[in-house]
Protein backbone atom coordinates (compact mmCIF):
# COMPACT_ATOMS: atom_id res chain seq x y z
CA UNK A 1 0.00 0.00 0.00
CA UNK A 2 1.31 3.62 -0.71
CA UNK A 3 2.31 5.55 2.43
CA UNK A 4 1.67 9.42 2.10
CA UNK A 5 3.23 9.91 5.03
CA UNK A 6 6.24 12.61 4.69
CA UNK A 7 9.98 11.17 5.12
CA UNK A 8 11.03 12.91 8.44
CA UNK A 9 14.28 14.21 6.28
CA UNK A 10 12.21 15.59 3.47
CA UNK A 11 9.89 17.38 6.23
CA UNK A 12 13.21 18.61 8.02
CA UNK A 13 14.23 20.03 4.65
CA UNK A 14 10.62 21.57 3.16
CA UNK A 15 9.07 22.07 6.21
CA UNK A 16 5.55 21.23 7.48
CA UNK A 17 3.69 22.97 4.38
CA UNK A 18 4.85 20.11 2.03
CA UNK A 19 4.71 21.76 -1.08
CA UNK A 20 5.81 23.83 -3.26
CA UNK A 21 4.99 27.64 -2.24
CA UNK A 22 3.70 26.90 0.99
CA UNK A 23 1.66 29.53 2.60
CA UNK A 24 2.76 31.86 0.09
CA UNK A 25 0.60 30.27 -2.45
CA UNK A 26 -2.30 29.93 -0.42
CA UNK A 27 -2.72 33.67 -0.09
CA UNK A 28 -2.67 34.44 -3.47
CA UNK A 29 -5.76 31.79 -3.96
CA UNK A 30 -7.11 33.80 -1.22
CA UNK A 31 -6.80 37.00 -2.70
CA UNK A 32 -9.13 35.98 -5.75
CA UNK A 33 -11.34 33.90 -3.95
CA UNK A 34 -12.85 36.89 -1.27
CA UNK A 35 -13.65 34.91 1.39
CA UNK A 36 -15.75 36.32 4.23
CA UNK A 37 -14.67 36.38 7.79
CA UNK A 38 -16.69 32.98 9.29
CA UNK A 39 -16.48 31.24 5.58
CA UNK A 40 -16.98 27.44 6.02
CA UNK A 41 -13.29 26.37 4.39
CA UNK A 42 -12.24 22.49 4.30
CA UNK A 43 -8.69 21.39 3.47
CA UNK A 44 -8.04 18.59 1.51
CA UNK A 45 -4.85 16.41 2.44
CA UNK A 46 -4.12 18.70 5.36
CA UNK A 47 -1.29 16.99 6.87
CA UNK A 48 -0.04 18.35 9.87
CA UNK A 49 -2.41 21.42 9.63
CA UNK A 50 -0.39 24.33 8.52
CA UNK A 51 -2.99 25.37 6.36
CA UNK A 52 -5.71 24.79 8.69
CA UNK A 53 -4.27 27.07 11.41
CA UNK A 54 -3.44 29.75 8.70
CA UNK A 55 -6.53 30.18 7.58
CA UNK A 56 -8.04 29.34 10.90
CA UNK A 57 -5.62 31.93 12.55
CA UNK A 58 -5.18 34.88 10.44
CA UNK A 59 -8.25 34.98 8.45
CA UNK A 60 -10.74 33.63 11.03
CA UNK A 61 -12.28 30.78 8.99
CA UNK A 62 -13.95 28.16 10.08
CA UNK A 63 -12.04 25.38 9.27
CA UNK A 64 -12.06 21.33 9.21
CA UNK A 65 -9.81 19.16 7.32
CA UNK A 66 -9.32 15.38 6.25
CA UNK A 67 -6.35 13.79 5.64
CA UNK A 68 -5.35 9.72 4.81
CA UNK A 69 -2.40 9.65 6.80
CA UNK A 70 -3.40 9.06 11.11
CA UNK A 71 -0.07 10.14 11.47
CA UNK A 72 0.18 13.72 10.19
CA UNK A 73 -3.44 13.66 11.90
CA UNK A 74 -2.34 13.20 14.92
CA UNK A 75 0.04 16.58 15.25
CA UNK A 76 -2.82 18.36 14.64
CA UNK A 77 -5.00 19.03 17.68
CA UNK A 78 -6.42 22.42 17.19
CA UNK A 79 -8.85 22.21 14.25
CA UNK A 80 -11.12 19.73 13.70
CA UNK A 81 -9.93 16.85 11.66
CA UNK A 82 -11.05 13.75 10.62
CA UNK A 83 -9.05 10.31 8.63
CA UNK A 84 -10.70 9.88 5.04
CA UNK A 85 -10.16 9.81 1.10
CA UNK A 86 -10.73 12.55 -0.89
CA UNK A 87 -13.08 11.10 -3.10
CA UNK A 88 -15.28 9.89 -0.73
CA UNK A 89 -16.08 12.74 1.80
CA UNK A 90 -17.80 12.50 4.85
CA UNK A 91 -20.08 15.64 4.52
CA UNK A 92 -23.06 16.68 3.62
CA UNK A 93 -23.76 18.19 -0.02
CA UNK A 94 -23.25 22.30 -0.09
CA UNK A 95 -22.10 22.92 2.84
CA UNK A 96 -18.44 24.63 2.36
CA UNK A 97 -17.63 28.04 1.16
CA UNK A 98 -14.26 26.77 -0.05
CA UNK A 99 -11.97 24.04 -0.52
CA UNK A 100 -8.38 23.98 -0.79
CA UNK A 101 -6.83 20.95 -2.53
CA UNK A 102 -2.60 21.60 -2.52
CA UNK A 103 -0.51 19.36 -3.97
CA UNK A 104 -2.59 15.89 -3.87
CA UNK A 105 -5.01 15.52 -6.49
CA UNK A 106 -2.13 14.04 -8.43
CA UNK A 107 -1.51 11.41 -5.70
CA UNK A 108 -4.90 10.32 -6.19
CA UNK A 109 -4.75 7.50 -8.81
CA UNK A 110 -8.60 8.76 -10.00
CA UNK A 111 -8.48 11.91 -9.23
CA UNK A 112 -11.63 12.93 -11.14
CA UNK A 113 -14.00 11.16 -8.33
CA UNK A 114 -12.16 13.46 -6.01
CA UNK A 115 -13.38 16.72 -7.97
CA UNK A 116 -16.73 15.02 -8.05
CA UNK A 117 -16.87 14.92 -4.45
CA UNK A 118 -15.41 18.06 -3.94
CA UNK A 119 -18.43 20.03 -6.61
CA UNK A 120 -20.98 18.18 -4.50
CA UNK A 121 -19.42 19.38 -1.15
CA UNK A 122 -19.19 23.21 -2.01
CA UNK A 123 -22.37 25.08 -2.15
CA UNK A 124 -22.78 26.91 -5.25
CA UNK A 125 -20.68 30.26 -6.31
CA UNK A 126 -18.09 28.13 -3.58
CA UNK A 127 -14.30 28.38 -4.72
CA UNK A 128 -12.05 25.45 -5.32
CA UNK A 129 -8.55 26.00 -4.99
CA UNK A 130 -5.94 23.61 -6.26
CA UNK A 131 -2.37 23.59 -6.70
CA UNK A 132 -0.15 20.86 -8.16
CA UNK A 133 2.24 19.27 -10.20
CA UNK A 134 2.09 19.73 -14.20
CA UNK A 135 3.95 18.87 -17.17
CA UNK A 136 5.08 21.38 -19.52
CA UNK A 137 6.07 19.99 -22.02
CA UNK A 138 3.86 16.35 -21.83
CA UNK A 139 4.79 15.26 -25.27
CA UNK A 140 8.29 13.96 -24.12
CA UNK A 141 7.12 11.45 -22.15
CA UNK A 142 7.01 8.67 -25.10
CA UNK A 143 9.76 6.92 -24.00
CA UNK A 144 8.62 6.45 -19.89
CA UNK A 145 5.43 5.40 -21.97
CA UNK A 146 6.85 2.76 -23.74
CA UNK A 147 8.21 1.17 -20.57
CA UNK A 148 5.09 0.81 -18.74
CA UNK A 149 2.16 -1.47 -20.59
CA UNK A 150 -0.34 -0.37 -18.09
CA UNK A 151 -0.34 3.31 -19.29
CA UNK A 152 -3.02 4.96 -19.64
CA UNK A 153 -3.25 7.40 -22.28
CA UNK A 154 -5.68 10.26 -21.29
CA UNK A 155 -8.37 12.29 -23.91
CA UNK A 156 -5.41 14.92 -24.94
CA UNK A 157 -3.43 11.69 -26.08
CA UNK A 158 -0.38 12.44 -23.68
CA UNK A 159 0.23 9.60 -20.75
CA UNK A 160 -1.22 9.94 -17.40
CA UNK A 161 0.60 6.98 -15.95
CA UNK A 162 4.20 7.58 -17.05
CA UNK A 163 5.47 8.74 -13.47
CA UNK A 164 3.33 6.20 -11.93
CA UNK A 165 6.32 3.49 -13.50
CA UNK A 166 8.97 5.70 -11.14
CA UNK A 167 7.13 5.22 -8.62
CA UNK A 168 8.14 3.62 -5.24
CA UNK A 169 5.34 0.48 -4.36
CA UNK A 170 5.62 0.92 -0.60
CA UNK A 171 7.22 4.03 0.37
CA UNK A 172 6.76 7.60 -0.37
CA UNK A 173 4.29 8.48 -2.89
CA UNK A 174 5.18 12.42 -4.37
CA UNK A 175 3.22 14.91 -5.64
CA UNK A 176 4.92 14.19 -9.23
CA UNK A 177 3.20 10.97 -9.37
CA UNK A 178 0.03 11.86 -11.31
CA UNK A 179 1.31 14.92 -13.12
CA UNK A 180 -0.19 16.10 -16.30
CA UNK A 181 -0.55 18.59 -19.11
CA UNK A 182 -2.33 21.58 -18.00
CA UNK A 183 -5.25 20.93 -20.81
CA UNK A 184 -5.70 17.83 -18.88
CA UNK A 185 -6.23 19.56 -15.57
CA UNK A 186 -8.88 21.85 -16.93
CA UNK A 187 -10.75 19.48 -19.10
CA UNK A 188 -11.45 17.62 -15.96
CA UNK A 189 -12.37 20.66 -13.59
CA UNK A 190 -14.71 21.55 -16.39
CA UNK A 191 -16.11 18.39 -17.13
CA UNK A 192 -17.29 18.12 -13.36
CA UNK A 193 -19.14 21.23 -14.44
CA UNK A 194 -16.88 23.95 -12.46
CA UNK A 195 -16.23 27.63 -14.34
CA UNK A 196 -12.43 28.26 -14.70
CA UNK A 197 -11.85 31.65 -12.63
CA UNK A 198 -7.74 31.47 -12.54
CA UNK A 199 -4.72 29.48 -13.80
CA UNK A 200 -1.22 31.04 -12.70
CA UNK A 201 2.22 29.32 -13.71
CA UNK A 202 4.15 28.68 -10.31
CA UNK A 203 7.02 26.70 -12.11
CA UNK A 204 9.37 29.26 -9.67
CA UNK A 205 8.50 27.46 -6.90
CA UNK A 206 8.83 24.13 -7.85
CA UNK A 207 12.52 25.29 -8.87
CA UNK A 208 13.19 26.45 -5.40
CA UNK A 209 11.66 23.60 -3.76
CA UNK A 210 14.25 21.30 -5.42
CA UNK A 211 17.32 23.17 -5.25
CA UNK A 212 16.33 23.28 -1.18
CA UNK A 213 16.38 19.55 -1.21
CA UNK A 214 19.16 19.17 -3.24
CA UNK A 215 21.16 21.57 -1.22
CA UNK A 216 20.08 19.34 2.06
CA UNK A 217 20.58 15.99 0.08
CA UNK A 218 23.83 17.14 -1.52
CA UNK A 219 22.97 16.05 -5.24
CA UNK A 220 19.96 16.13 -8.16
CA UNK A 221 20.53 12.51 -7.96
CA UNK A 222 19.77 12.32 -3.95
CA UNK A 223 16.65 14.49 -5.53
CA UNK A 224 15.48 12.11 -7.92
CA UNK A 225 16.05 9.25 -5.84
CA UNK A 226 13.77 10.30 -3.31
CA UNK A 227 10.75 11.46 -5.52
CA UNK A 228 11.71 8.80 -7.97
CA UNK A 229 13.13 6.05 -6.83
CA UNK A 230 12.36 3.83 -9.95
CA UNK A 231 13.67 5.53 -12.37
CA UNK A 232 16.97 3.70 -12.11
CA UNK A 233 18.34 4.65 -15.74
CA UNK A 234 20.07 7.57 -17.17
CA UNK A 235 17.06 7.71 -19.43
CA UNK A 236 14.20 7.30 -17.33
CA UNK A 237 15.81 10.57 -15.58
CA UNK A 238 16.35 12.53 -18.65
CA UNK A 239 12.51 11.62 -19.49
CA UNK A 240 11.12 13.28 -16.37
CA UNK A 241 13.12 16.13 -17.05
CA UNK A 242 12.14 16.52 -21.01
CA UNK A 243 8.59 16.29 -19.25
CA UNK A 244 9.79 19.56 -17.55
CA UNK A 245 7.35 19.44 -14.27
CA UNK A 246 6.28 22.50 -13.36
CA UNK A 247 3.21 24.09 -10.74
CA UNK A 248 0.27 25.71 -11.18
CA UNK A 249 -2.67 27.21 -9.24
CA UNK A 250 -6.23 26.63 -10.12
CA UNK A 251 -9.05 28.12 -9.06
CA UNK A 252 -12.24 27.43 -9.90
CA UNK A 253 -16.10 28.35 -9.14
CA UNK A 254 -19.15 25.74 -8.74
CA UNK A 255 -22.10 27.26 -11.02
CA UNK A 256 -24.70 29.17 -9.95
CA UNK A 257 -25.44 31.93 -7.04
CA UNK A 258 -24.73 31.66 -3.35
CA UNK A 259 -27.98 31.71 -1.66
CA UNK A 260 -29.72 33.92 1.29
CA UNK B 1 17.61 25.54 6.30
CA UNK B 2 21.03 25.51 8.13
CA UNK B 3 23.16 22.78 7.38
CA UNK B 4 27.04 22.92 9.07
CA UNK B 5 29.15 22.61 5.10
CA UNK B 6 32.61 23.31 7.29
CA UNK B 7 35.35 21.01 7.55
CA UNK B 8 37.71 21.07 10.56
CA UNK B 9 40.86 21.69 8.46
CA UNK B 10 38.71 25.16 7.11
CA UNK B 11 39.37 26.60 10.62
CA UNK B 12 42.50 26.23 10.44
CA UNK B 13 42.32 29.44 7.77
CA UNK B 14 43.33 33.30 9.01
CA UNK B 15 41.22 36.56 7.44
CA UNK B 16 44.31 37.80 5.85
CA UNK B 17 42.62 41.60 6.46
CA UNK B 18 41.81 41.18 10.04
CA UNK B 19 44.31 38.36 11.02
CA UNK B 20 41.64 36.51 13.01
CA UNK B 21 40.84 32.81 12.69
CA UNK B 22 37.86 32.01 10.92
CA UNK B 23 34.83 30.45 12.80
CA UNK B 24 31.49 28.71 12.04
CA UNK B 25 28.55 31.02 11.30
CA UNK B 26 24.90 30.69 9.68
CA UNK B 27 25.60 32.73 6.30
CA UNK B 28 23.20 33.20 3.82
CA UNK B 29 23.51 32.01 0.22
CA UNK B 30 21.76 34.15 -2.39
CA UNK B 31 21.47 32.91 -6.58
CA UNK B 32 18.77 33.67 -8.68
CA UNK B 33 16.32 35.49 -6.17
CA UNK B 34 16.65 32.04 -4.09
CA UNK B 35 18.32 32.21 -0.93
CA UNK B 36 19.66 29.59 1.54
CA UNK B 37 21.21 29.52 5.00
CA UNK B 38 24.37 26.80 5.74
CA UNK B 39 27.05 27.28 8.62
CA UNK B 40 30.13 28.30 7.19
CA UNK B 41 33.09 29.43 8.49
CA UNK B 42 33.67 32.85 7.95
CA UNK B 43 35.86 35.81 9.74
CA UNK B 44 34.18 37.13 12.98
CA UNK B 45 35.07 40.82 12.17
CA UNK B 46 34.85 41.22 8.40
CA UNK B 47 32.38 38.09 7.62
CA UNK B 48 34.12 37.54 5.07
CA UNK B 49 33.26 33.68 4.18
CA UNK B 50 35.58 30.75 2.85
CA UNK B 51 33.80 28.52 0.83
CA UNK B 52 36.01 25.29 -0.22
CA UNK B 53 36.41 24.36 -3.75
CA UNK B 54 34.67 20.72 -2.46
CA UNK B 55 31.62 22.39 -1.79
CA UNK B 56 31.78 25.09 -4.47
CA UNK B 57 31.97 22.29 -7.02
CA UNK B 58 30.09 19.99 -5.65
CA UNK B 59 26.45 20.79 -3.78
CA UNK B 60 26.69 24.11 -4.59
CA UNK B 61 26.96 23.57 -8.76
CA UNK B 62 24.57 21.25 -7.63
CA UNK B 63 21.95 23.87 -6.90
CA UNK B 64 23.08 26.62 -9.26
CA UNK B 65 22.15 23.70 -12.30
CA UNK B 66 18.17 23.13 -10.54
CA UNK B 67 17.45 27.14 -10.64
CA UNK B 68 19.02 27.46 -13.98
CA UNK B 69 17.18 24.75 -15.61
CA UNK B 70 14.58 26.02 -17.58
Amino acid sequence: MIQYDIPEKLRAVIGDAIRPGGLALTERALDFCGFSKGAGIVDIGCGFGTTLNHLQDRHGFRVCGIDISARMLSENRQQPVIQAVADYLPFGAGVFDGIFCECVLSLLPLPENALSEFHRVLQPGGYLVLSDIYLRNPGQTQYLENQNENSLADNTGHTTAYVHTCLPSDDFSSCLSGAVAKTRWITQVKNIGFELFLWEDHSGYLKELAARIVWALGSREGLMKLFFPGASSVCDRDAIQRARPGYFLLIVRKKGMIGP
Amino acid sequence: MNGDYSRPEDLTWKCRKCNVNLVVRPATLSYMDNRMTADLPQCPVCGFVLISEELALGKMAEVEQVLEDK
